[in-house]
This record gives structure tokens, sequence and C-alpha cells, in this order.
């Protein structure tokens, strides 16, 4: 696959008075063609700065990008034409009119007029599932609705690349995977990049996950192997609760080094190793010779939550600028 | 071609289709703007009784038709001087900015398509305030329509350049122009608007020939009110031409400024 976004060392620094705030800090990476590349990090972390610089609404501090293979900077028109953006706020469309008024009137800003232009829509709607709300006005519509509007609308152009910000944000979660699956049929001929904080989207959805914090690009990988990063696997025994177990009672015989973690939540012990061979035998002798009784034992991966809070966490030390 | 028209027609359909969409407002306003006509009306009725005019003499001598043509073309110089940066505001308070600079759509044409949205629409207002003017004063005008229009289109451009510069500078201030502030204020007051400039003391007289409302207001009631010719407006539109070759360079270049400054700054949707 064709790289269809290149960044390399891209930096945003925001004056406010004497201070300066850096939002993107050297940050650099490639985006493929039929991608869906997710750009996770907490509020703050710098993900709509990125967005925005990649879309030529703000300009880089220092750095470069390249689009379609257009600089963002010298070939701003040529970059626009490439990418559809959809940010998640609802104040981005004309309140008084309809739907169909509305993307019918940036339709024509992107020089589409007469039929064609109302084929597109049509396909839109049907795609995103509008049709019975076109002819309503933007202010009648529920927030999921105006969530689909704003895609159909960075859709319109046919671009090569999508840029969504924040697009399940505040939505019921039917309506989120509704558009979840929506995003993930536009990718089969589009590059896809995807600003949330929301785990499960980017666990669900994407290819590869940028984590950010502070502006800090911290890595790049599929989710599976994020998920490797942590070296560490959960045994999860669930037993009949008959008796009570606490932290410190696996925590014996030299299994210190071994078991990285132990939670017990009701009747269900979850053991967090780095190696599920090296201690499956001694948990479960431990727990018979306790006379548990055990019900279920699944070995699970960590989830993408854990990796994120663990690159929140432990990597903070790490970084420099 | 094609594509700048139609897209110019979307801009004017979706700016009367929301205008339209405020129906109260909109009756309202149109009242009110009437209400005022008759105000200027009855009080010029007033002053006219038994008395002449005689510095009024070039423009037909009717002080109605004097003060309506000048408050009908101060509606233009707002037209020019605030349709770019209330366009922005708008689509700010909108969220629609960024959507809007995302298209296709060069900014210098979505500015365009918004000043030419805001000058149509005042057009209907003025159309309507004159219309009204003869039906109930029997105000007898003497039009020269083309050049009245050429005229018009020329000091809104001249004009439009101050106006592109109030909106590079709104851009960074957000709120607040000096520019803005010293040409409106300075306008209705040195222009010759509602009183001949010849009645200004002569230490102030200055100001009003650096401004180009005085040379178009001037030509304009001519080719309004006493069906004037070019030849004898011509200074006046060639001031107004010049004066153009300073006003839109120095606002597309202020305003281009601006924009890349609120793009620097990640303030475009600030307001």
């Amino acid at each position: 696959m064709n790289e269809i976004i290149k960044v390399s060392s891209l930096t945003k620094t925001y004056k406010l008075g004497k201070r300066e705030i850096k939002a993107v800090r050297n940050v650099s990476f490639v985006v493929k063609e039929g991608e869906i590349f997710a750009i996770l990090g907490p509020n703050g972390a710098g993900k709509t700065t990125l967005i925005k610089m990649l879309s030529t609404l703000v300009l880089p501090t220092s750095g470069k990008a390249f689009v379609c293979g257009y600089d963002i900077v010298k070939d701003e028109a040529k970059v626009r034409k490439c990418i559809g953006l959809s940010t998640g706020f609802e104040r981005s469309f004309y309140y008084r009119l309809t739907g169909f008024q509305n993307l019918k009137f940036f339709g024509t800003l992107y020089g589409m007029r007469g039929r064609s232009l109302n084929d597109k829509i049509k396909e839109l709607s049907d795609f995103f599932n509008l049709n019975d709300a076109k002819e309503m006005l933007y202010m009648k519509y529920s927030t999921g609705m105006k969530k689909k509007l704003s895609l159909a609308r960075a859709l319109i152009h046919n671009p090569k690349i999508l840029m969504l910000d924040e697009p399940t944000s505040s939505i019921d979660p039917k309506s989120a995977m509704e558009i979840r699956q929506r995003i993930k049929e536009i990718k089969k001929d589009k590059a896809v990049i995807l600003a949330t904080h929301d785990l499960h989207e980017a666990e669900t959805i994407a290819d590869r996950i940028a984590i950010l914090k502070d502006g800090r690009l911290l890595t790049v990988d599929s989710p599976t192997n994020l998920k490797r990063y942590l070296k560490h696997e959960i045994i999860k025994i669930k037993t009949d609760g008959s008796v009570s177990m606490d932290k410190d009672f696996f925590l014996e015989n030299g299994m210190r080094e071994k078991i990285k973690r132990v939670d017990v939540k009701d009747e269900t012990v979850f053991i967090h190793v780095e190696n599920t061979e090296e201690v499956m035998d001694y948990v479960v002798d431990k727990m018979k010779s306790m006379k548990v009784k055990l019900l279920k034992i699944n070995v699970e991966e960590p989830s993408l939550e854990e990796v994120f809070l663990n690159f929140m966490g432990e990597k903070d030390d790490k970084l420099s600028d | 071609m094609i594509s700048f028209l139609t897209k110019l027609w979307t801009f004017v359909k979706r700016g009367f289709a929301i205008n339209f969409s405020y129906k109260v407002y909109a009756v309202l306003g149109i009242l009110g703007m009437l209400i005022g006509v008759l105000r200027f009306g009855f009080m010029a009725q007033f002053l006219q009784m038994g008395n002449s005019f005689p510095a009024l003499s070039l423009y037909g001598g009717n002080l109605m038709a004097y003060f309506i043509t000048g408050g009908a073309y101060m509606s233009y110089v707002s037209v020019a001087m605030n349709s770019f940066h209330s366009a922005i505001r708008s689509e700010q308070s909108m969220g629609t900015l960024e959507y809007l600079l995302m298209s296709d759509t060069p900014l210098w044409q979505i500015l365009t398509f918004s000043g030419i949205t805001s000058f149509l629409w005042t057009t209907l207002n003025v159309g309507m305030i004159f219309i009204f003017l003869v039906a109930v004063f029997n105000v007898q005008m003497k039009i020269n329509i083309w050049l009245s229009l050429f005229i018009l289109v020329l000091s809104v451009i001249c004009i439009g350049g101050i106006g592109l510069t109030s909106a590079g500078i709104i851009m960074v201030t957000k709120k607040g122009d000096p520019v803005s502030w010293t040409f409106t204020t300075l306008s209705g007051l040195v222009s010759g608007v509602f009183f001949p400039i010849s009645i200004l003391p002569i230490w102030i007289r200055w100001t009003s020939y650096m401004m180009p409302t005085t040379y178009a207001i001037r030509a304009l009631r001519k080719a309004l009110l006493v069906n004037a010719t070019f030849s004898s407006v011509k200074e006046s539109v060639l001031i107004l031409v010049l004066m153009s070759f300073i006003t839109v360079p120095a606002g597309l270049l202020t305003f281009r400024w601006g924009f890349n400054k609120a793009r620097e700054k990640g303030s475009l949707v600030e307001y």
C-alpha cells in the first residue's frame, strides 16, 4: 500500500502572552492507503491540533507533512481537495436549512452541481440511513443524525482521505456502532484518520493506533501488537465464592517475581503474569489446596485500556522533547 | 465561470433562505425601515415648507430626496465595510467557517459571494424604500440607472477594500478594529451624506477629500436625482478608481495577513 500521508517532525507551539504551549511535539508517522489510522490520546493531547494541521486549518510551527503528496503549507489548496473533514462539533451546519439543503450547499462549493450532486446526496443519504431526515431542518436533527450528516458532507466530493475528529462522541451506543460500521466500509478505498479518546472505538476499527500524550507521539502500532507490548497475560479464574481470598494469597514461594499483580473481584480472581505457563500449575494447586472450587479458567490478553494507561503513566519519565 | 456563478447563486439562495426563515424578524425589519423613511420624509417636508436650499441645487433641491439618497447610500457603505467580517463572524458562530475553507472554493470567492449576497439584500431593501418614497411622498427622481449602478458598484468595491482590511484585523483581534471605527464614524460626519460638506469648517474639510464616500455620494446623487451623464461625474469616478487601486490590494494583503495569523494561532474558529 502506498503512503498517502507522511508527517515528519511536525511541531505546533501556541504563544499565550509570554507562555508557550507545545500542542504537538516533533511528531512523525506515515499513513497508508486503505488504512484506518487512529490517533488516541486523552483530552489536550494534541489530537485536534494535529488533524487541523493536516487539514491546513492550523499552520505548523516547524516540521513537514505531505498529504496525497502535497505539502500542507505550500500546496494547501491541493491538500484540501484530497481531504474530507468531520469534526465532532454539532454546530457546523446551517441550522435553518434542511439536511439536503446543507449537503447541496457544501457540494456546490466543491464544484458539483445538477444531477451528479443530487445522485451523490442520494447515495450518501442511503449509505448513512438519512433518507427520512434529509428534508428536515438541521436544527431538528438528533445528535446521531448530525454526526452522520457531517460524515456525509466529508464524503461528498469523494476525497482520498477522511479526517475524523471524535466522530462518535456524545451519541448512543447503537448509533456509534452504526457509524463505526460505516467507517469500516469507507476504508475500502480511502485512508481514514480518526482522532479519538474512545479506546473501544480505536480497538474495534483501527488498523494502527498512534498514542499521543502532551503532544508527543508515544508509539504507533496495530492494536494486537500494542497489547503485546505490555508482555503480560491475565489468568481469569471464576470460583464458587465459598472461600474468600486476598491478593497476598498467591504471592508466596518466590512467586512475587512471576506474578505482577492480583485483583479479586467478587468470585473472580485476575492474576496478571508475564508467562502463563510458568505459573498455571502453581495457581491451580494453590487453589485446590485451599479447597476452592474452580468454575472456569480463561487466559486473556490485556485490554487496550491497560496498554493506554500504561503509556499514560509509565512512559512519562522516559521521554524528552 | 459557470462554476463561479453556480456557487454565487448557491450563496445567495442560502442567505435569502436563512433571512426569510426568520419571518417575524424580516417583517419587523422591513416595517421599521419604512417607518424610519416616513420619519425622514416628514422631517424633510417640514423643513422644506417655505424654504429653499441653494446648496442642494446641484441635486435638484429636494431635501427629502437628498436625505434618502444619503441614507440609502450609507446602507451600501455599511455592506462594503461590514459584510466581510460579518460573514466571517457569522460562519464562526455557526461553526461552518472551517468547512467553507476546506471546500474547493478559494477564500476570496467565499468573501465575494458573501459580499454580493449582502449587496443584493440591501438593494432589495433600498428598492422598497424608493418605491415607498415615490408612492407616499411623490418624490420626483430623474435616474440614470446604469450610471447609478456603475458608481454604486465602483464605490462598494473601493470601500470593500477598506472592509477587507477591517476583516483582516478582526481575524486577529476578534472584536473591535480601529479602521472600521474610524471610517464608519468619519464617513457619516464628513462625506456629505446628510448635509453638504461646504458647511463644514475648513480645518475639518480636508478629511472629506480623503474619503471615497465623499466622491461616491456626490456622483451618485447626480446620477439618481438629476439624470447626470458620465462626463459630469467623471472626476469623482476617476478618484474612486484611483482610490480602489490602493484600498483593494491593501485590503487583500491585510486580510491574508490576518487569516494566516489566525491559522498560526489556531484561532480561526474563535470569536
